[in-house]
């Protein structure tokens, strides 16, 4: 039995229940706020991401009208990737264990944290303003390009200003995050001995801190724009639009890594933990979160080498594309590696461990496809870009949150789910997920342009392969979240540590106590070494 | 409760600067692509504009720094009275700042120089540009100095109620960090407007 | 991790002094902008910006009394807003 209360418990503060999660100072209430409403944004994203699948099924009109299509996937868009991707592991995963794996009690300011919550909720209800009022949802996609943002009738304005306060609540857990990394290490936690997960935030942070400002400023200049008319971006006063570009993707692209390098993290803790084996190049693992941060803040332009942009601008960014590679790479070879001669514990954990390091090569793999200037002509603006960052972000962010789920969801509950039909999940998941997806490549390949809502009758084979796809992956993705939340609720209690992790959450009980440590702990070993490389069956 | 650490909420405070200085950092990369692609225009339109508000303002904004560097070594040398006096007269030199300001941007309007005006819409691309920067970058920074202003005021309350003291004073030193901040973007604002010409 | 309260900042004197360099130096840049030095005209104005700044960062900010890591993140930043700006004429330069 734990000896302390769990954190979820009422506490005997006289605040009514409401109030002590709605504004609660306690990072891993947020964290549980952060991803109630994160999961809660991801079933939306999925059902519109479903019904636009649904609509591509055959050529022509089966469910909607082409404009609600170009409002279905933006939306899909601004949501899967504001509401849900970007603040994802940090915001939930990260905000309840980073202090922990730290030793620290909180994060450094926890009131700006529960602010960063409530940005994000303030921001949700813009979103869903925006649909309702103006001139109707906003149909320019996610990515609001210019001049098509400055002039459509629908509702840009406030969607933009969404964006703009969600990126202050991402900006804020960043700045957190980085205050708390360097201030609340506790006794013996040098840099060298933090959680590899710890590293990959700290990275994140420094993104969140100097691209998502760049982000801000953008989106309010399409505001003023569609207010004033000032013409930044208007050529006929002298503007240009491709700055538009330039500016957007100066924060989107390292937003990318924003996505990816926590997953990274997640991925770099369980895979010694299931190995029973230290990491393989524990620096290299660290040094390459923060390469892949700043070289990935260098290649924005590769998003526009068929805008119009010079071309030795084009030369460039490609070359220094293929450097971002260099440090991923460096992360999949020592996980694989960390896995060589391990004894592996193939529980749920580890299979979307697995999951993730395949697909997010495939997603990887593809992208150096799109670096390349020469390929990217051929295959921009096609299914193979849809395709490839849908690799890269659910095959990668997404199993690397799911894997995250299956490894500390118990430790914060205290319940395990049924790993039999974990594993079954994610098999399912993974099944469903190529089958969706990897048509989209060959579309691609054939010359399917993205975002469009009718297509020629030669595209009808794999757009009706990849629609069935869709219907297996969303099978998956119900049967483990029903699974995984049931199990949080009901599941069978667990012991305080049962993958047998060395980092600091699980010297802790299960589940979370209301304070975290009843003192100070003392670190004298880094978080991956192991005494025993057996340990009991956890499932 | 946790014991407090100046040295974190100073942290934080930078980090929270470096986004307001990639905020701003957004429009002077739009300053700089469009000042190399029209030199000339940039050239006239900041001749219009009067070099003579734009070092009093400069000025004032760099005493008004000042102030608030001498309010903290005040305080921490036990002069609490002399503290307050410098951040009211910050404060004080903030609104002149921003009165001087309105005037600027009234003569400008007055003459039919405004974003989307029908004046500035017949002069040269370059020229639209130039003003359209002028009123966006001086705009937010105007916002940032009326924000600064509230801040300060707040702390000189706090100096008041004692919440901030000698030995307790991140509060007051993050105040003044985001004044100097406004003060540096002011600083490069100053010469890449007034002084291009 | 608590440190005993770090009472440094300027004198009176230093402060005041650094506020006399920094109104010598717009006083400097108003007149070096009468003159022209053609394609350099930017390029000074810019140099004599970046001296003032520094002299804000570095005493007004307080910078001088904080840990060296301080410094180092400040540049990051700046090196970053560089690495922006300049980039981007990677496109522009070849294009305009």
């Amino acid at each position: 039995m734990p000896k302390h209360d769990a954190f979820y418990k009422p506490q005997e503060d006289g605040k009514g229940w409401i109030r002590s999660w709605l504004f609660t100072h306690d990072h891993k209430r947020i964290g549980v706020l952060y991803l109630y409403t994160i999961l809660a944004f991801f079933l939306v994203g999925m059902t519109l991401g479903g019904v636009i699948r649904f609509e591509l099924i055959r050529p022509g009109m089966n469910l909607m009208d082409a404009q609600t299509y170009n409002v279905l996937f933006t939306l899909h868009g601004v949501i899967m990737i504001f509401f849900v991707v970007i603040p994802s592991i940090p915001a939930t995963f990260g905000n309840i264990f980073l202090p922990i794996q730290l030793g620290a009690d909180d994060v450094s300011f926890p009131r700006i944290n529960l602010l960063s919550w409530w940005m994000y909720i303030f921001g949700a209800i813009l979103i869903v303003c925006s649909l309702f009022t103006g001139g109707g949802p906003p149909d320019t996609g996610w990515t609001f390009y210019v001049p098509f943002s400055e002039v459509t009738s629908t509702n840009v304005n406030l969607a933009v200003f969404a964006v703009f306060i969600l990126g202050f609540s991402s900006i804020f857990t960043g700045l957190n995050f980085v205050t708390t990394i360097h201030r609340l290490r506790c006794e013996g936690m040098t840099w060298t001995r933090l959680p590899l997960f710890v590293w990959s935030l700290y990275a994140t942070g420094w993104i969140q801190i100097l691209a998502t400002p760049v982000l801000a400023i953008t989106v309010l200049l399409v505001m003023v724009e569609r207010f004033m008319g000032v013409g930044m971006f208007d050529p006929s006063k002298g503007g240009d639009p491709l700055l538009y570009q330039h500016l957007f993707w100066i924060y989107s692209h390292p937003a990318v890594y924003i996505m990816i390098l926590p997953a990274m993290g997640v991925i770099s803790d369980i895979i010694p933990v299931f190995a029973r084996k230290n990491i393989f190049g524990y620096k290299m693992v660290a040094f390459s979160s923060l390469m892949i941060a700043f070289a990935g803040s260098l290649v924005w332009a590769h998003h526009m080498f068929t805008s119009g942009m010079s071309d030795f601008a084009v030369l460039v960014f490609s070359f220094l594309t293929f450097v971002v590679a260099i440090p991923s790479a460096i992360k999949v070879f020592n996980w694989v590696t960390t896995l060589y001669k391990g004894s592996i514990y193939t529980d749920p954990p580890f299979w979307f461990a697995l999951a993730f390091i395949f697909l997010f090569s495939v997603g990887g793999l593809t992208g150096l496809i799109l670096g390349s200037a020469g390929t990217d002509i051929y295959v921009h603006d096609t299914y193979f870009v849809v395709g490839h960052f849908h690799y890269v972000i659910f095959g990668g962010l997404g199993f690397g949150f799911f894997a995250a789920m299956h490894y500390w969801l118990p430790k914060i509950s205290g319940r395990m789910y049924n790993c039999k039909i974990a594993k079954w999940s994610c098999v399912i998941l993974f099944v469903g997920f190529n089958w969706l997806y990897f048509p989209m490549l060959l579309l691609g390949l054939q010359g399917m342009p993205r975002r469009y809502y009718d297509y020629l009758p030669e595209f009808e084979p794999l757009q009706y392969a990849s629609t069935l796809g869709s219907w297996v992956l969303l099978a998956g993705l119900l049967i483990m979240f029903v699974n995984i939340l049931y199990g949080t609720w009901k599941g069978k209690p667990v012991e305080d540590n049962p993958w047998g992790g060395e980092t600091l959450e699980w010297k802790i009980q299960a589940p979370l106590p209301h304070e975290n440590f009843e003192e100070e702990p003392t670190v004298t070993a880094g978080p991956y070494e192991f005494s025993d490389r057996g340990r009991g069956n956890a499932c | 409760m946790h014991a407090k650490d100046p040295e974190a909420a100073k942290l934080g405070m930078w980090l929270f600067l470096f986004t307001e200085i990639l905020l701003f950092g957004g429009l002077f990369l739009l300053y700089a692509s469009y000042l190399y692609r029209f030199p000339d225009e940039f050239h006239v339109g900041g001749k219009q504009l009067s070099l003579i508000y734009g070092t009093v303002n400069t000025a004032i904004l760099l005493i008004s720094s000042w102030a608030v560097a001498m309010s903290i070594s005040a305080l921490h040398r036990n002069r609490d009275s002399l503290s307050r006096k410098m951040l009211l007269l910050t404060i004080g030199l903030g609104l002149v700042f921003l009165v001087n300001k309105a005037f600027e941007w009234h003569g400008k309007i007055a003459a039919g120089i405004y974003p989307d005006s029908p004046v500035l819409n017949t002069k040269p691309d370059g020229e639209v540009l130039f003003f359209g920067l002028y009123y966006l970058m001086t705009g937010l920074h105007g916002i940032h100095v009326l924000i600064g202003c509230c801040l300060l005021l707040f702390a000189y309350w706090w100096l008041r109620i004692g919440k901030i003291h000698r030995t307790d004073y991140a509060l007051l030193e993050n105040v003044g960090l985001y004044w100097h901040l406004v003060d540096l973007i002011w600083v490069f604002l100053f010469p890449l407007f007034y002084l291009i010409a | 991790m608590t440190d005993k309260p770090n009472l440094h900042s300027g004198s009176f004197t230093l402060n005041t002094c650094v506020l006399a360099v920094l109104l010598v130096l717009t006083v400097l840049t108003v007149l070096l902008s009468q003159i022209d030095f053609g394609v350099f005209d930017v390029l000074v104005t810019i140099v004599v910006a970046s001296i003032k700044a520094f002299l804000i960062v570095y005493y007004f900010m307080h910078l001088k009394y904080e840990k060296t890591y301080f410094a180092g993140i400040v540049l990051l930043c700046f090196l970053i807003l560089g690495l922006a700006i300049g980039m981007t004429f990677f496109d522009i330069g070849w294009r305009y």
